[in-house]
């Protein structure tokens, strides 16, 4: 399989009064068409800015973005209109991600229009007509407002503007956490389908490490702009390495009351990436940290796709 | 929230607008009498037994009778026809001139707004200049230099609208410019001018829109204070400011010469403010739920 | 079950009124707690979960929010026949509430050890200040907070940390009954672990009851004795967290496990709930589910549904299981 997103050592610092925050700080990663890359951390981990950097909605500081083998990192004029048509974000908030004051169908057709791949308006139309059968929205609604639907419905609409123009990359930011769990099944049910029919590339952004195990082919656990573990879905579940993935994956609360699992309880609080010290940013908070977690450390290959940045992880195994 | 499996209606936002206006009183009243006005201005003339200038030199300061419902003036015109070809200027000035400072005040704002940074930043103290001079003084200044007329009027009584405006105006793309759905416009390659007119001013123009309805009362007022001042509409045209101001020395002994002048000033203001108000509650319940 | 339950909800309905239109919030809610235990109330958005908390701080403000009927025992008295000078003691001192976003509840312009002894010198007024303010350093060194920083403000604190404080002014006249809406949804998932652990400690520590309300079962799992699953305003299953979590039997609650990515076996699809919530200015007869529920027949849709008792503490309000003995 392809490599339909490759990033390479992508940086992004945003300047703020404290000085500098690394929010994405040398990551790297490749995600293969048709997968799904989760990407899970906590706030102010720096997870929603690698995304909306990948999709070029920000400017990256250092690094390269390949999209099919082709580098965007500084892509312009045409060729980032072409590009933004293959690469499409759908959003947390619901009901901040649609115009208040644009119908359903105007919101939709909207990308159709700007696009000029369609003739007419009845081409337009018919396209509508499929994309809302598509993502399970009634034609009933193609004249409601945003206003005038539920949050499982707004969402599907977010989809469906995000699908419309047939996008190979689809960066998630958290689309099913402000949603009840019952309406969350039916939207990351919608989002495996799509997936499927289409062949779409996702990378899937969030908190919630349930739903990431759910829909994610290979996970990237980040902490504070750094990429601390890449691995497999399963694999991350059952052998995590990193001593941050397993506190983080010891911390969710279960519903399996008949086999509680130990809890590693951390001390302290996230910091920020804010003039960060040179090492692991987890090693104030790490039971394991020695004088070697502040020298910078390498993503070193433990298994196939999985990949562990700690310089500990062969002693702690 | 359901719609229990109807279709739902392409009902545009203007015509909920319309349909909540209509089920407040004050705004009702105020529309309908505004209405009236208007209606009188345009058709009124034709009843009139008098030109809006005929002087009858006989009938010089002739108080309210049968022959001149509201008396004459010095010259012996008959004030209810001038108050009504008036009503044509004073209407159109207050209307127009909060029109023009809209406009303006919406080009330069969203504009502002789009762009931020550095623009921004001088641009605000270049509009804490313009506003620090008193709207009032500011129309006098430009009504001066430009001379009366009605175009000149209407540039005098707009400029000092226009930096409030974009100040509104500021404040509230600042407070859309977060909004995911102008990242998510960015990301379908929509263009600056379709973000700006499609995404951002619809969702910001609302309190704009109330804010100049209820400045016409206060552009009459003004147009009314220039013309006073002898700056705005050139005599002998009938303008209610005008006609306040020419029988500002008779005050004492032929009270008409003001009252009415001066009545219909108040009455197009309230009514305007009660509209204003109106629309205010009507845009803006809460975005409907 | 008690003789004597520590506190008791018996029938109680809540309304709001809004655009002129009655809401019906909670819909005749009846459940006990037991002295030291912590009960659950887990539903979806517009459950009518906090309705039900806020009843029993009697903080609801009416118009537009009335109490229609019910009543509410805290050791034996009803809270709802108090007058308000009562309830301002009873608040803070017996009933405490914690809320969802800590940064509202925090007076920005105060130091978080001032807040804290504010709320223990009104409660307690044989205190100096200077006794107050040791007992404000006390209870932050009890959260997990050093003593020392009870001279910096709210802002100079994080998410987590804040919602320790606002913990620690809650306890801070050890009451008897904590409310707990949604403590730790706006925490990292560490940080909830650590938040949630401390609030059991403490609970154990001073004895006291707790309502915890969220729409996380795995919240549930790891911190309550018993829980409370609520839809449209209605009790529809309630038991001890084993009862429920081992044989889930309404169909709602079992919907919502199906619904529940899980983390230990491998799904291909999730079984959302097919449906949306009830309109709940729409007074419902029979079950507030019906209309989502695969398995309804005309009697769901008719009539008082009542609780049947599955053993134990488990009862569910289910029409199948009334006919059936269980679902």
């Amino acid at each position: 399989m392809a490599p339909v997103i490759e990033i390479r050592n992508l940086k992004k610092y945003f300047g703020v009064a404290a000085g500098t925050n690394h929010a994405v700080d040398d990551i790297t990663m490749t995600i293969e068409k048709g997968t799904t890359m989760g990407v899970v951390g906590e706030s102010g981990c720096g997870k929603s800015t690698l995304g909306r950097t990948i999709i070029r909605l920000l400017e990256p500081t250092a690094g390269n973005i390949l999209l099919n083998g082709e580098d965007i990192t500084h892509a312009k004029g045409h060729q980032l209109t072409k590009v933004r048509e293959k690469m499409q974000i759908i959003f947390q908030d619901p009901y901040s991600s649609l115009n208040p004051r644009m119908s359903v169908e105007d919101t939709v057709s909207e990308p159709l229009v700007i696009s000029k791949k369609y003739k007419s308006k009845a081409e337009i139309n018919d396209a509508i007509t499929e994309i809302f059968s598509l993502v399970g929205i009634d034609q009933r609604f193609r004249n409601a407002y945003p206003h005038e639907m539920d949050g499982g419905r707004r969402q599907r609409v977010g989809i469906a503007r995000a699908i419309a123009l047939n996008p190979e990359f689809v960066m998630c930011d958290e689309p099913v956490s402000a949603l009840d769990v019952s309406v969350q099944a039916a939207v990351l049910n919608l989002l495996m389908d799509l997936q499927e029919q289409r062949k779409l590339t996702y990378m899937f952004v969030t908190h919630d490490l349930s739903v990431v195990k759910h829909i994610s082919t290979n996970i990237s656990v980040m902490y504070l702009g750094q990429l601390v573990e890449t691995s497999p879905s399963d694999e991350l579940f059952d052998m995590p390495l990193h001593p941050y993935t397993k506190a983080l994956l010891s911390a969710i609360p279960s519903t399996d009351i008949h086999h509680k699992k130990e809890q590693i309880l951390m001390k302290g609080e996230i910091t920020s990436a804010i003039n960060p010290k040179p090492g692991c940013r987890f090693a104030p908070r790490c039971p394991h940290a020695t004088e070697a977690c502040s020298q910078p450390q390498a993503l070193q290959e433990v298994g196939k796709n999985h990949f562990v940045s700690c310089c500990r992880v062969k002693e702690l195994g | 929230m359901e719609h229990n499996n109807q279709t739902v209606k392409r009902k545009s936002q203007f015509a909920q607008v319309i349909e909540r206006l209509l089920t407040n009183k004050g705004a009702v009243v105020g529309v309908s009498i505004l209405l009236l006005i208007v209606i009188i201005s345009l058709v009124g003339p034709l009843f009139c037994p008098y030109g809006y200038n005929e002087m009858i030199l006989t009938d010089k300061f002739m108080a309210p009778c049968a022959k001149h419902l509201l008396g004459t003036d010095a010259y012996g015109r008959d004030i209810f026809t001038r108050l009504i070809y008036g009503a044509r200027y004073s209407l159109l000035l207050g209307i127009t001139g909060a029109l023009a400072g809209m406009a303006v005040g919406i080009v330069l704002g969203l504009i502002d707004g789009y762009l931020g940074g550095m623009f921004d930043t001088v641009f605000m103290r270049f509009l804490d200049i313009w506003a620090a001079i008193p709207g009032q003084l500011l129309s006098i200044i430009i009504a001066t230099a430009l001379g009366p007329g009605f175009v000149n009027t209407i540039i005098a009584l707009s400029i000092g609208e226009v930096p409030l405006v974009i100040r509104l105006l500021r404040g509230q793309i600042l407070s859309v410019r977060k909004e995911d759905y102008l990242e998510a416009a960015h990301s379908i390659n929509a263009s600056p001018g379709r973000i700006m007119f499609k995404h951002i001013l619809p969702n910001v123009i609302s309190p704009v829109i109330v804010n100049t309805t209820m400045n016409i009362g206060a552009i009459i007022t003004s147009a009314a204070a220039l013309s006073y001042l002898g700056l705005g509409i050139k005599p002998p045209n009938p303008e209610w400011g005008a006609m306040l101001a020419a029988g500002k020395s008779y005050v004492g002994v032929y009270n008409w010469l003001v009252l009415y002048p001066g009545l219909c000033i108040a009455i197009v203001v309230l009514c305007v403010n009660l509209f204003g108000d109106g629309l205010r509650d009507a845009i803006d319940p809460k975005m409907k739920k | 079950m008690g003789n004597n339950p520590f506190l008791s909800v018996k029938d109680l309905r809540v309304e709001y009124t809004s655009d002129k239109k009655a809401i019906y919030a909670v819909n005749g809610v009846s459940f006990e707690l037991e002295k030291g235990k912590s009960l659950g109330l887990v539903g979806e958005t517009g459950a009518g979960k906090t309705t039900i908390a806020k009843s029993i701080m009697r903080i609801l403000q009416c118009p537009p929010a009335c109490i229609k009927s019910g009543e509410i025992y805290l050791d034996g008295e009803d809270l709802l026949q108090k007058s308000e000078k009562d309830m301002l003691e009873i608040r803070g001192k017996e009933i405490a509430m914690i809320f969802q976003d800590p940064m509202s509840a925090l007076n920005p312009l105060m130091t978080v050890g001032e807040q804290i002894a504010e709320v223990v010198a009104t409660h307690d007024k044989s205190l100096s200040k200077h006794e107050a303010e040791q007992k404000a350093i006390e209870m932050m060194e009890m959260v997990g907070i050093v003593g020392s920083r009870a001279v910096e403000f709210p802002f100079q604190f994080s998410g987590g940390m804040k919602q320790r404080i606002v913990i620690a002014i809650a306890l801070a006249c050890n009451p008897q009954l904590l409310l707990a809406d949604e403590p730790t949804t706006a925490l990292d998932v560490t940080i909830q672990a650590q938040v949630l652990r401390m609030i059991k400690d403490l609970q154990d520590k001073i004895e006291t009851s707790m309502i915890l309300i969220t729409h996380d079962l795995g919240v549930v799992a790891e911190t309550c004795d018993t829980v409370n699953i609520v839809y449209a305003g209605k009790i529809l299953e309630k038991g001890t967290v084993e009862e429920v979590f081992d044989a889930p039997t309404h169909p709602y609650t079992r919907g919502l496990f199906d619904s529940l990515p899980k983390l230990n076996e491998k799904t291909d699809r999730l079984t959302p709930i097919p449906g949306m919530p009830l309109d709940p200015s729409i007074k419902f007869e029979g079950c507030p589910f019906a209309p989502r529920c695969e398995r309804a027949t005309d009697r769901c849709r008719q009539g008082e549904i009542h609780e049947t008792h599955l053993g134990g503490t488990h009862y569910c309000s289910c029409v199948l299981c009334d006919q059936r003995g269980e679902a």
